[in-house]
């Protein structure tokens, strides 16, 4: 794209990041933005911008939508339209030789029906947000645990250079470690770093895959050991996005589990 | 067996992601703890109502969860993606509506001097030490923006108008309020640049 485009595009950068441009404006800003990475690249740093200056406010939503959030992504997520709880609809079944208690008890029967089924709704939504809660607690408590505990190993992966270090926290008891990296590069777009158990037998056991922060820093919690394998050491890996079965490149990184004090 | 001083560091926002990419929902949930009070206010602003603005949030990290494996850490941070989609969806929400009239009287009542939409709100939730220096920071360059120039941000950022909605507003020119905007952005990329990662293209 010539200079003598891309400027006006440029001038339009800040209001398509804001979202202030016109449909047309907009429409002629993207395909322009298709083609040009120097326009991707300012978009981005606007939207940047946008996250720094959505930061000067915050306020707290519901106390029950995280519930719902959960319940939306799980496997409860209800059928249909987000949020609607549609109500049964209830069927006349006798409507002939009703007189006027019948009816009235019928009435009766409704109203409690409806307003047990709004206290149903309210409690649904209370144990959801305790499931979160109880689920969040039992996270922090897990991490707290891994390292804790007095049966925790940690094993320390570390490369020749002794640049980047990663350390594991292993319970041979609940088979679950954390790994906690520090000056470890951050890889590319499309690649992860791939965490390897390594077994007293056979081949590596494929694991987490996960990237760190630009400063270097990663923390991958909780993650699993599959029952039934020794694990003797660990290993790291680059490995394209999503992770592999086996490792498609060298380990990098190799720390092996010290001896059972 | 060594005995652990090691401060444990909070997960990163991308490390969640990867984990929300693989269908993790306990780390689906630590991003809503982590984000959802920000991104409530940002939705609010625009769309005015609390229900709708709920439902934003709700959308947003609906969509984190189905897109999370899309996101690209080339382009930018975890937030800044975030809130790209909150906005949006809140911008397509109050256009398909229609404007919201009594927010616009409130916006245009402000004093450009002091825009009383910036570095307000209730505090952070997570005391998160870096968040509420960044907030200063922020706080400062909007400081440093002409009157002129910060209330263009104050409507175009924080209340979601168009330029040409800006420009009605104000009983200005579209080609003068397109210039601010631009000019405001500009200066404030210049001055926060230092506080994120600049993306690669």
């Amino acid at each position: 794209m010539s200079d003598a485009v891309q400027d006006p595009m440029r001038d339009l950068a800040p209001g398509y990041a804001l979202g202030a441009l016109t449909p047309e404006e907009t429409r002629a800003f993207e395909a322009a933005l298709a083609t040009s990475p120097d326009l991707q690249r300012e978009v981005a740093e606007y939207r940047e911008i946008n996250a720094l200056l959505a930061e000067q406010e915050s306020r707290l939503p519901a106390a029950e939508l995280k519930a719902r959030l959960m319940e939306r992504i799980g496997s409860r997520a209800p059928a249909g339209s987000p949020g609607a709880r549609p109500l049964p609809v209830r069927r006349s079944f006798a409507p002939v030789a009703t007189g006027m208690a019948l009816a009235a008890m019928l009435l009766l029967s409704v109203g409690l029906s409806l307003k047990v089924r709004v206290l149903s709704d309210a409690v649904r939504a209370r144990d959801s947000l305790l499931t979160a809660r109880d689920r969040r607690l039992a996270e922090r408590e897990a991490t707290l645990n891994s390292i804790l505990e007095p049966g925790v190993q940690l094993t320390t992966l570390t490369a020749t250079g002794a640049q980047p270090v990663v350390q594991i926290f292993y319970d041979r008891v609940k088979r679950r470690l954390l790994l906690h990296a520090f000056r470890l590069t951050p890889v590319a777009a499309g690649r992860v770093y791939q965490l390897w158990l390594m077994p007293r037998k056979g081949d590596p056991i494929a694991s987490q895959t996960f990237n760190t922060e630009a400063d270097g820093h990663g923390l991958v919690e909780s993650v699993n050991v599959p029952a039934g394998e020794e694990i003797t050491g660990f290993a790291l890996t680059v490995e394209p996005a999503g992770g592999s079965r086996q490792p498609t490149t060298t380990p990098f990184l190799f720390g092996a589990i010290a001896a059972s004090q | 067996m060594a005995t652990l001083h090691l401060p444990v560091p909070t997960e990163s926002d991308r490390s969640l992601l990867g984990r929300i990419a693989e269908r993790n929902e306990p780390a689906l949930a630590r991003l809503y703890d982590r984000y959802s009070a920000v991104l409530f206010a940002a939705a609010s602003r625009i769309a005015g109502e609390r229900s709708d603005a709920e439902e934003i949030v709700l959308d947003t990290f609906a969509q984190a969860w189905r897109d999370a494996g899309q996101y690209r850490p080339d382009r930018g941070s975890v937030i800044a993606w975030l809130t790209m989609i909150c906005r949006s969806r809140a911008l397509d929400l109050v256009r398909a509506r229609g404007r919201r009239t009594r927010l616009l009287d409130a916006a245009c009542a402000a004093e450009p001097e002091t825009p009383p939409a910036m570095g307000t709100g209730e505090s952070l939730p997570s005391g998160d030490v870096e968040r509420i220096e960044r907030r200063t920071i922020v706080a400062r360059a909007l400081s440093d923006l002409s009157p002129p120039q910060r209330q263009a941000i104050q409507l175009a950022y924080f209340e979601g108008l168009s330029h040409s909605e800006i420009a009605e507003q104000l009983g200005e020119p579209l080609g003068t309020v397109k210039t601010r905007v631009r000019l405001a952005m500009q200066k404030l990329r210049d001055m926060l640049r230092p506080y994120y990662t600049e993306p690669s293209a």
